[in-house]
């Protein structure tokens, strides 16, 4: 128990100390397994090579490239400018579409920030010219972007599937209906608060030259298609996770080239992109080995174990007590760094509790997604920042406030009718 | 205690042989007044592969761990030699399939490479052991060889796959945890596993008929780094080497017990098993003798020729 | 000086990139073969290997541009000075870290290599390829590491000010 808490002390320090993740958990991960005997830090050396060429983990540079492709071509802004179209007679007009727009990005790319961006820069030039509510619009485009780790594909899944030796394919189908009861919790929010207050969201999105029916389509249909081969393909069981990567990839690939944004100069940079992303978070995964190397050099786990199987405490607290830890985290570490510091402790306490792990997950990937928009450190916050710096960063933090509410609701449901996850992987 | 030990098992610590072990640790513990205890954990805990398990030993990371030596196969071909595809002329009772694929292990030059090989990495096996009998799953109903041709298979070995490819099958090379996902949605038709794996993943939930007709027998070893058991005193190591000897004898008694159970349960869920006629057992065996083993033959070089004719095996 | 260690950055990404557009069409391939029913294992062996050099070759430009992801908001509160001493401790805790892996992946590279060489799946691939290929990686990323401690070290005794 002391050497688990010295070590997180290790980590709280250098973390603070501003050194990048992946050295703070690989050197904490060294420094502890010398402690214990340095006999065992070859063990280090399989972790590095089991890590890095871990097959599971392919899906994550394909997947990061078919975001990539889509965000460098012009397919986001023809697409949000078609959705929000048609969704401007609806009370809350275009936020609806800064929700929908991101859930169905979200779809094609693996990251929170990759969506929020991608969205944030069709979107923001129409909701400033209409006047929509600051907050509210702009923590509607922080919080739609989270929805890009809860919708598949998500490389917090990947790892998190990889980590655990938990089915991708299996998580990708869990996280659907979870995913589809948060968007539709957004949209209701959306729509009372437009309903009490009209002048949040004023009407009209149609200010711009209206376009035929064939060019919306045209607009909106490429994407889609990305949508479904990717999440029909591995959903009706045409590819595995990492191929139905590969196949949006050159989806997203044929769409950049319908609409004449595919050019060497793109491609040349889209793959330099993508290789670097994918080296900065296997590095930081590289690193979460070694310190779960750590960890189990230690024998924690078991200790862990013990530990909470005397705890006089039910299941259900022991669970909150995780949430608590991870929303206070979750406001200084970022998604994918947090999950990997955690995991080698959490894990075994999650399945020692008798959750399923494939349920939490999903429930992990919503407390994620709440730090994502949880200042002072958030993601998305900064990323929406970026897009639109005269924007301050404390309303885009209040206007996304409702939406951690939003999020934790969400949490509350898996915890009290955990089918609404396990339903869909196991039954149908 | 004087000695601190963990187990590295590739069975998770509800498989039969894994409380087998669990127990005759905790016999080793009481016997030695606490001068030896063992851990026992699993490679899912570990940051390791099962893969890893010799080069564990050698590089004293591992005191004590569950070598499949299959898994190997990839290094050491002549290492398959004992789990080739349809090696006995006939279709056996699992008790006599047990014996026959020892007799096997221990033919001269298999059981002196296999020697060598655990040598070179400073290990010695204390028991060895047989899963139940590899047999092939499918998601529909498969009663025959036609059934078999044109299904997408899940393979893990060369040789596995080849005999696929011969019988009309292809195979795939799926992760294990995708295979549950593979076989749900169509992404593969089938498996090659035993019974007792088929309910451990819960593949009985997505897979729906079988052969019951012993492709082959994976065996696993209970090795131990020899530095380490050369530290123990002698009444210590002598304790340790009794108990693993009757874990062995255990293991081999257990195992076609789960056979039969696992199977009864798979037939009460509602799966159709074939029992093989002697004519399609006959083929199983020609077109791996035909088509698998020249190509192992190939890759294993003299020695291997020389495995297949101890094994009675003739290559036309 | 930095010029010719940018190209070798660049060079080392463009591989990385390279292998990465290999990938992709392996793995396309995969699909296309199995729909065909044609046995094809490249596409999830040869992954595990071109994933582990995709890494290590592109690491060397996501160190040189400073793109590590870390928690900086309490570094920033630091004078300019302090911030840049503490980056620089950062860097030589980084290769501190980078020496062991090297160390600790070459010693087991070269063992497995003694002892006859490895290899695994259904093709066989030896994984000598992939373990000193990362080792021969991450001497690349030390370098890069190397020069971004050498450019902070003159920012803090020339200006003071963050480069
Ligand atoms: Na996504
Ligand atoms: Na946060």
């Amino acid at each position: 128990m002391t050497v688990m808490a010295l070590m997180g002390a290790t980590v709280l320090l250098l973390l603070a100390a501003g050194f990048p993740i992946a050295l703070v958990l690989g050197a904490t991960g060294v420094f502890w397994t010398i402690l214990y005997n340095p006999n065992y830090l070859g063990g280090i050396a399989h972790t590095v090579f089991n890590t890095a060429s871990g097959e599971t983990l392919i899906a994550i540079p394909l997947f990061i490239l078919m975001g990539q492709i889509v965000q460098h071509s012009r397919v986001a802004e023809r697409f949000y400018e078609t959705v929000a179209r048609w969704l401007a007679v609806v009370p809350g007009g275009l936020l609806h579409a800064n929700i929908s727009v991101s859930a169905v990005f979200s779809a094609v790319s693996g990251s929170s920030v990759a969506t929020a961006a991608t969205v944030a820069t069709a979107a923001l030039p129409s909701l400033d010219r209409l006047h929509y509510d600051r907050r509210l619009s702009t923590g509607t485009l922080a919080a739609g972007g989270t929805l890009g780790i809860l919708i598949p594909p998500s490389i917090p899944l990947i790892v998190y599937g990889s980590l655990v030796e938990e089915s991708i394919g299996s998580l990708f189908i869990a996280a659907l209906l979870p995913a589809l009861m948060t968007v539709s919790l957004f949209h209701i929010y959306i729509f009372v608060r437009a309903l009490l207050d009209p002048s949040v969201a004023p009407a009209g999105a149609a200010d711009t030259p209206p376009i035929s029916t064939a060019a919306a389509l045209g607009n909106v249909l490429p994407v889609l298609a990305i949508v479904l081969v990717v999440l029909g393909g591995i959903y009706l069981g045409w590819t595995t996770s990492t191929e139905a990567a590969a196949l949006g990839a050159f989806m997203a690939l044929l769409t950049a080239a319908g609409q004449r944004t595919l050019t060497w100069g793109m491609l040349k940079t889209v793959l330099g992109e993508t290789a670097s992303l994918t080296a900065m978070i296997l590095f930081i995964v590289i690193g979460a080995q070694i310190f779960s190397f750590a960890v189990y050099t230690w024998g924690i786990n078991s200790d862990i174990r013990q530990l909470v199987g005397g705890l006089p405490y039910p299941p259900l607290a022991i669970f909150g007590i995780i949430v608590v830890i991870y929303l206070i985290l979750g406001m200084f570490v970022d998604a994918l760094s947090l999950m990997l510091m955690t995991l080698a402790v959490v894990h075994p306490i999650i399945v020692s509790l008798g959750y399923d792990p494939i349920w939490f997950g999903i429930v992990l990937v919503l407390l994620l997604e709440v730090g994502l928009i949880t200042p002072p450190v958030g993601m998305n916050l900064f990323t929406i920042k970026a897009v639109n710096p005269s924007i301050s960063l404390k309303d885009i933090a209040y206007g996304s406030l409702p939406f951690v509410a939003i999020v934790l609701f969400s949490v509350a449901i898996l915890v009290m009718f955990p089918e609404v996850v396990l339903w869909l992987p196991f039954h149908i | 205690a004087d000695f601190n030990w963990r187990f590295v098992g590739v069975n998770p610590a509800s498989h039969e042989y894994s409380k087998l072990l669990i127990e005759s640790f905790k016999r080793i513990e009481e016997r030695t007044g606490g001068a030896l205890s063992i851990e026992f954990v699993t490679y899912g805990e570990t940051p390791y592969k099962a893969v890893d398990a010799l080069t564990l030993v050698r590089d004293g990371l591992i005191e004590m761990t569950e070598w499949v030596p299959a898994y190997n196969a990839s290094t050491y071909p002549l290492l398959a030699g004992p789990q080739l595809p349809f090696l006995m002329k006939e279709l056996l009772s699992v008790e006599d399939f047990q014996k026959a694929t020892d007799a096997a292990w221990q033919t001269e030059t298999i059981a002196s490479y296999k020697d060598g090989i655990l040598g070179d990495h400073g290990a010695v096996s204390l028991a060895t052991g047989y899963y139940d009998p590899i047999n092939l799953w499918f998601t529909g109903t498969v009663t025959d060889m036609d059934g078999i041709v044109g299904k997408k298979v899940r393979a893990f070995s060369p040789e596995q796959a080849e005999f696929l490819s011969a019988a009309g099958a292809s195979p795939v090379n799926i992760s294990a945890a995708d295979a549950y996902t593979g076989l749900q949605r169509g992404v593969i038709d089938g498996v090659f596993t035993g019974a007792a794996a088929v309910v451990a993943f819960k593949w009985n939930e997505v897979l729906k008929s079988g052969f019951a007709t012993n492709v082959l027998l994976l065996s696993l070893d209970e090795i131990v780094s020899e530095a380490r058991l050369n530290e123990l005193p002698e009444d210590v190591r002598a304790v340790l080497l009794e108990e693993m000897d009757s874990v062995e004898a255990e293991i081999r008694a257990t195992m076609p017990k789960i056979s039969a159970a696992k199977l009864d349960q798979l037939k009460a869920d509602g799966f159709t098993i074939t029992t093989p006629t002697p004519e399609l057992y006959a083929k199983f065996h020609e077109i791996a003798v035909e088509h698998v083993y020249p190509q192992w033959a190939e890759r294993g070089g003299e020695q291997a020729k020389e495995v297949l004719a101890d094994l009675g095996i003739e290559l036309k | 000086m930095t010029s010719p260690a940018k190209r070798f950055e660049r060079a080392a990404l463009a591989l990385s990139s390279i292998l990465l557009a290999v990938l992709f069409a392996l793995l396309l391939t995969d699909v296309v073969l199995r729909a065909l029913r044609i046995e094809f294992f490249w596409g999830s062996e040869g992954g595990g290997v071109l994933m582990a050099w995709i890494i290590v070759l592109a690491l060397p430009m996501v160190t040189r541009t400073r793109s590590h992801i870390a928690t900086d908001f309490i570094a920033a509160l630091l004078p300019p000075r302090g911030g840049i001493a503490l980056r620089i401790a950062g860097h030589v805790l980084m290769l501190a870290y980078l020496g062991t892996l090297v160390w600790l992946c070459a010693d087991l590279a070269e063992r497995n290599f003694l002892g006859g060489v490895r290899s695994q799946g259904i093709l066989r691939l030896p994984v000598a390829y992939v373990q000193f290929g990362i080792v021969a990686g991450l001497v690349l990323v030390m370098v890069s590491q190397v020069l971004l401690l050498v450019e902070d070290a003159r920012a803090l005794v020339t200006r003071g000010a963050p480069s």
